[in-house]
């Protein structure tokens, strides 16, 4: 009877402990690491700062997001671009590592204000 | 003698070069609209409901009232309004909208279009097509003031049998095809049906059809040119800039420019574009690669 209340205890503790344990995000401190942890599909997040500005760049469940935080530019276009975001969907082992290492490339599979705003840019050159 | 005869010309040809297009007209045209949604990938149905639409034309630019995602404006290019794709609030999540293109009829009474987008909220993430058919309520010839502008002319046969592109854009997509080759035989450099076509091989995914049918259309540089500025002045109006936008004064645009003149491979769609040594053409090309289908955003 003892070993049975100590057994269901047990069962108990562990069942606890599982459901108090959060999906592992990834830490990153370069752009090829958080390539290569996204192409995985783990949840991965790392700031970096772009020749233009701040970006998030951010990956959970083979969707990824990018997020300019600031930008170096007139304040006319930090109002078009700081906080605008793209996200785009990939499968595994399909991460586009343009969309890291560029603006324009490869984005034509995302979708966003972010990327609504590049493309209306693009008008300008 | 001589006076007749330039008459006589001037009459045959004066039908031929007054052709009318929406991009020319101010004022307000009445419509009733059949809108027609696609829910099916959302566990929905497919649906229709009427709605009365009024354009403010404004030359290339039309504010339309809204027609289930709120007022929207456009831009005509002859007689082709291009809404701006944009991603909107809906429910509980947000739709994509895709860009549209939608082509108004040469005798200025229906027009119709289709666009794709996709809806994203917590629970779902779906796709599906909205489409529009016009029919004009306000009048039953083009507006007057087309009218005005070019008198009556003695109506003359015409040469051939030979559809416009604005007319064609109102047949289902393979029927188009066949039509816009009908005049790209007679006229392989013909701006409007090679990127209409363009437009539709990119639809069906055929991506490097797309791609040449676009550069094709854009060897016509005066055309090149006026989509350019036309683009400029809608986005420069949209956004609200209060400067024009130029690699000088903005930092993010000399970065956008310095990946296009230096990507040694440049890729879209999976398909790999020929950069042309001519930056102008270049650039042109890779503004109008853009509006794409929304159901291609899952990368296969």
């Amino acid at each position: 009877m003892k070993t049975r209340i100590l057994l269901m205890l047990g069962i108990l503790l562990l069942l606890v402990a599982c459901k108090g344990q959060q999906p592992v995000t990834s830490v990153c401190d370069s752009k090829d690491c958080f390539i290569a942890k996204a192409n995985n599909c783990e949840d991965i997040n790392i700031n970096v700062t772009e020749e233009f500005g701040s970006v998030n760049y951010a990956s959970k469940g083979c969707v990824f997001t990018k997020t300019v935080l600031s930008m170096n530019d007139t304040e006319e276009m930090r109002k078009l671009f700081e906080g605008k975001t793209l996200s785009c969907i990939y499968e595994q082992s399909r991460f586009d590592r343009r969309w890291v290492d560029s603006l324009v490339f490869g984005i034509e599979y995302c979708e966003g204000e972010l990327k609504d705003r590049i493309v209306d840019m693009l008008a300008f050159l | 003698m001589k006076k007749r005869v330039l008459l006589v010309l001037f009459l045959l040809l004066l039908p031929y070069a007054q052709a009318w297009s929406w991009d020319q007209y101010e004022g307000t045209t009445a419509w009733d609209v059949t809108v027609t949604v696609d829910e099916k990938d959302c566990g929905g149905k497919v649906y229709s409901h009427s709605n009365t639409l009024t354009i403010t034309h404004k030359k290339s630019v039309a504010d339309l009232t809204d027609l289930g995602h709120g007022p929207v404006s456009g831009t005509f290019f002859s007689n082709i309004l291009t809404v701006q794709g944009r991603t909107i609030p809906d429910g509980s999540g947000t739709s994509a909208l895709g860009s549209a293109s939608v082509a108004f009829a040469p005798d200025c009474l229906s027009f119709y279009t289709k666009y794709p987008w996709r809806y994203h909220d917590s629970y779902q993430d779906c796709s599906g097509t909205t489409a529009w058919q016009g029919r004009r309520t306000d009048s039953t010839t083009c507006p007057d003031a087309f009218v005005v502008d070019a008198p009556a002319q003695p109506r003359l046969p015409l040469p051939q049998v030979m559809r416009t592109a604005d007319e064609i854009k109102a047949l289902p997509a393979e029927e188009q095809k066949v039509e816009y080759g009908k005049v790209l035989e007679k006229n392989p450099r013909d701006f409007q049906s090679n990127y209409a076509i363009g437009h539709i091989l990119k639809d069906e995914k055929n991506y490097s059809g797309f791609v040449k049918h676009i550069d094709k259309a854009l060897e016509n540089k005066n055309y090149a040119e006026k989509l350019r500025k036309e683009r400029q002045a809608e986005v420069k109006e949209r956004l609200g800039f209060t400067i024009d936008p130029t690699t000088a004064k903005v930092p993010l645009l000399r970065k956008i420019q310095g990946e296009l003149d230096t990507v040694p491979n440049p890729m879209i769609y999976d398909f790999n574009v020929l950069k042309t040594p001519d930056t102008r053409s270049w650039y042109d090309k890779w503004r109008e690669y853009w509006s794409r289908p929304i159901d291609d955003l899952v990368r296969k």
